[in-house]
């Protein structure tokens, strides 16, 4: 998937764990995984406002797009 | 009151599925005993018969008259009557029962095969549905096959009608006379005969069709698990 989130780089520099960010956004740990390892097909948005204001970013830290090797 | 109406249809083709079990049992001890009863040189002679339907007598040209009170002579002709023919399953000629036996046995077995499959698949559809599992590989895979089946099973009758009303009528032609009328019967002994009459039971192209109806529905089903799939990974 071009589109990648760099979730795990982002909870390692605000010091959040992957538990406390699920109980946060009110997502499941289960999703939050999926998130984390790029295994997600899409976001919603109130998914992606929920993760901006809990780790205080832009979705433009949050997204990133590389291409395709 | 919710109706579990996945649970109540998973029962029901269980038991259809037994119910075939138990036909097919049945019918294998009966033709075995009766089998037996003959092979003894018993007295009483065993009374099981076979019917076969779309037998046509041809009536020769004015061989029988029909007339009514408003229509000139030659506007009503009669070419040929149809209807069954019953036959003993267990009769003393060796080549009728030879022609019974390589086309209803064969026949019996398979249909027999066909119900047990279907019901089969009917009830484990069900079973994953009552699970909450509608869309799956598992769903798709067996709904998948029960077209597969349906249209296997419709070509395979049409193929057997063909083949077993040439059996047949080979003994008919070969054996077969007609006391008391000068005509014949006609069970397909050439290929060149309208084969209306014996396939042209609509249960066998009705299942065809329905076998491609359900091959459209497995497909329903296969973009189905695709949109859970992706559903699923929406987070």
């Amino acid at each position: 998937m071009p589109i990648k989130l760099n979730l795990e780089k982002i909870m390692a520099e605000r010091g959040i764990s992957l538990t406390e960010l699920a109980g946060r956004v009110d997502i499941t740990l289960a999703n939050l995984s999926i998130l984390k390892t790029n295994k997600a097909k899409a976001v919603r948005f109130t998914t992606l406002e929920a993760l901006c204001r809990e780790l205080k970013c832009q979705p433009g830290d949050l997204l990133e797009y590389t291409k395709d090797k | 009151m919710k109706l579990n109406l996945a649970g109540k249809l998973r029962t029901l083709f269980g038991f259809l599925r037994g119910c075939v079990v138990f036909v097919a049992a049945v019918a294998m001890l009966v033709v075995t005993v009766k089998l037996w009863m003959l092979l003894s040189h018993s007295d009483n002679r065993p009374d099981i018969s076979v019917t076969m339907d779309g037998v046509r007598l041809g009536i020769p040209p004015d061989t029988i008259e029909l007339k009514s009170d408003r229509s000139n002579p030659g506007d009503l002709v009669l070419e040929d009557l149809a209807g069954s023919v019953k036959v003993n399953l267990f009769s003393k000629d060796t080549r009728l029962v030879n022609a019974l036996v390589w086309t209803v046995f064969p026949g019996a077995m398979l249909g027999f095969a066909y119900y047990f499959l279907l019901f089969g698949l009917l009830r484990n559809v069900c079973a994953n549905i009552e699970q909450g599992e509608l869309f799956s590989e598992r769903n798709v895979r067996m709904v998948r096959r029960m077209g597969l089946l349906l249209i296997g099973f419709g070509l395979f009758n049409v193929f057997s009608s063909l083949i077993y009303a040439q059996v047949i009528g080979r003994y008919f032609d070969q054996h077969v006379t007609l006391a008391g009328i000068k005509a014949s019967i006609h069970m397909l002994t050439k290929w060149s005969d309208q084969p209306i009459t014996v396939i042209g039971p609509g249960s066998i192209w009705e299942r065809i069709v329905t076998g491609c109806i359900v091959l459209l529905i497995s497909e329903a089903f296969r973009q189905g698990l695709a949109l859970k799939t992706e559903s699923e990974l929406t987070v």
